[in-house]
């Protein structure tokens, strides 16, 4: 079965599994880093309005060299082209549109998620304090919370009964998307909704610390 | 009408030792580099600086920081500029910097109620979280990474909410496209940020323009900042670029 494993990169898979839920014309805003791959593998015909919370509705690719306008960046300081239709604003307006539940969908990553839906991404005290920026108003504030991030951190899992380091929101997240599989919390509960082909219950159970159940139908992950 | 015109250090001349000083940006993108400049000659010591992050070294508040005028951040993302965590953990009191964290939402609609006469405002932000109040340890033995006083929860029809207060300062740096002689204000792009809250939201407001015009020349309707919150004009800033 060897020369029918995913050859793809694990971030590649979490993000285009990512991209294949979102709906033409969602409000989407991407955090740094792995997210951001989301927009690069959105299927044919999906267009999303993304948002950048330094202000911009409707960001478009990142800017061609030479091409950059001085004035227009993204949330992670790098050239960025906007969409015919978009808007800049400051940054109050910004988290209004956030807080406000105009945005469809928050992208981004954890350093742990629990199985009360909990999540923390902004502190690892003694290591780093890189702060929390947006990610407390995106959280309490998308309709929609998708954590996407590789499933353990060097083995060590991140998906726990409970988290450890301090919290960004309370039981806010919806779905937990990893290169293993998809978890979604259906009424309240931490449930395996899709599994990638390439990996057992088994394995996700053994790299999980969090207790989950199996969804009946139980979809392979694409 | 009264000239508002001014040179960078002229403007800066009132910010003395121990002011607090509101910085408009986002990873320095919307700072006023030509203020800061000028601040960072004058070199007052022991100020508070409110601004959304802090720059990157050698970029917007990140040159006040290496040149050891900052006393105080209040911010909601530091982890761009290495040289914060290397002064929060420093025992030399010379280097030492204390960091308050903030939600950015938060943040940016706290300056916005000291700009616009409101008591605060009711945000789920930060619910159930260390920001509602609370202490964060060092592990490694350094002063507490968060202390955050305790704040009021107040219910609204089922739904828990944060008692967040109001923002000022002393002073506002803030930055502009095209700002004519009275001082209203246009920005382009992703520069407006926290500019137009901070702009109404301190006792002394600098702004750091691009461009100056003549009054009547920018659109009414393009005007985002009145001139009656501007106190001083400096121009000669620079397009921003990465």
């Amino acid at each position: 079965m060897a020369d029918l494993k995913d050859t793809r990169d694990p971030k590649t898979i979490i993000a285009a599994r990512i991209a294949s839920e979102l709906k033409d014309g969602d409000v989407v805003n991407l955090g740094i880093g792995l997210p951001e791959q989301v927009a690069n593998n959105l299927p044919e015909g999906v267009e999303l309005v993304l948002q950048s919370e330094n202000g911009i509705m409707g960001m478009g690719p990142a800017a061609e060299g030479g091409k950059e306008n001085v004035d227009i960046v993204n949330a992670g300081a790098k050239y960025v082209t906007v969409n015919p239709g978009a808007m800049f604003f400051d940054s109050a307006t910004s988290f209004g549109f956030i807080r406000g539940g105009h945005v469809d969908a928050t992208v981004l990553g954890a350093m742990e998620v629990d199985e009360n839906a909990n999540i923390a991404n902004w502190i690892i005290p003694g290591k780093m304090v890189p702060g929390m920026g947006g990610a407390m108003d995106l959280v309490v504030g998308a309709k929609k919370v998708i954590v996407g991030m590789i499933h353990t951190q060097k083995g060590a899992p991140k998906i726990l009964k409970q988290c450890t380091l301090p919290l960004t929101a309370v039981g806010v997240v919806s779905e937990i998307v990893t290169e293993m599989c998809v978890f979604e919390f259906i009424d309240g509960k931490l449930t395996l909704t899709e599994l990638h082909p390439d990996h057992t219950v088994e394995e996700v159970t053994a790299a999980t610390a969090a207790g989950f159940a199996v969804a009946d139908d139980l979809k392979p992950m694409i | 009408m009264r000239d508002k015109i001014l040179t960078a250090d002229e403007a800066v001349a009132k910010i003395g030792d121990g002011a607090t000083v509101m910085v408009g940006g986002f990873m320095a993108c919307g700072t006023p580099e030509i203020l800061i400049d000028a601040l960072v000659r004058k070199g007052s010591r022991n100020l508070t600086i409110i601004c959304n992050d802090a720059g990157v070294p050698g970029r917007g508040v990140g040159k006040l920081l290496t040149n050891g005028q900052i006393k105080k951040l209040i911010a909601s993302h530091v982890g761009l500029n290495p040289e914060v965590a290397e002064r929060m953990n420093t025992d030399d009191p010379d280097r030492k910097l204390q960091c308050q964290l903030v939600p950015q939402g938060t943040l940016a609609e706290r300056i916005r109620c000291g700009s616009t006469g409101l008591g605060g405002f009711l945000t789920p932000t930060g619910v159930g979280t260390v920001i509602q109040g609370g202490r964060i340890a060092d592990p490694n033995g350094g002063d507490d990474l968060i202390d955050v006083e305790e704040k009021q929860v107040i219910n609204v029809d089922g739904r828990d909410y944060l008692l967040e207060k109001p923002l000022r300062a002393d002073f506002a740096l803030i930055r502009g496209n095209k700002t004519d002689k009275f001082g209203n204000t246009w920005y382009n792009g992703t520069t407006r940020t926290f500019n137009p809250m901070m702009a109404g939201a301190a006792d002394y407001v600098i702004v750091g323009t691009v461009e100056i015009v003549e009054i009547g020349e920018i659109d009414p309707n393009n005007v985002v900042t009145s001139g009656i919150m501007v106190d001083a004009i400096v121009g000669g800033e620079k397009p921003w670029q990465i």
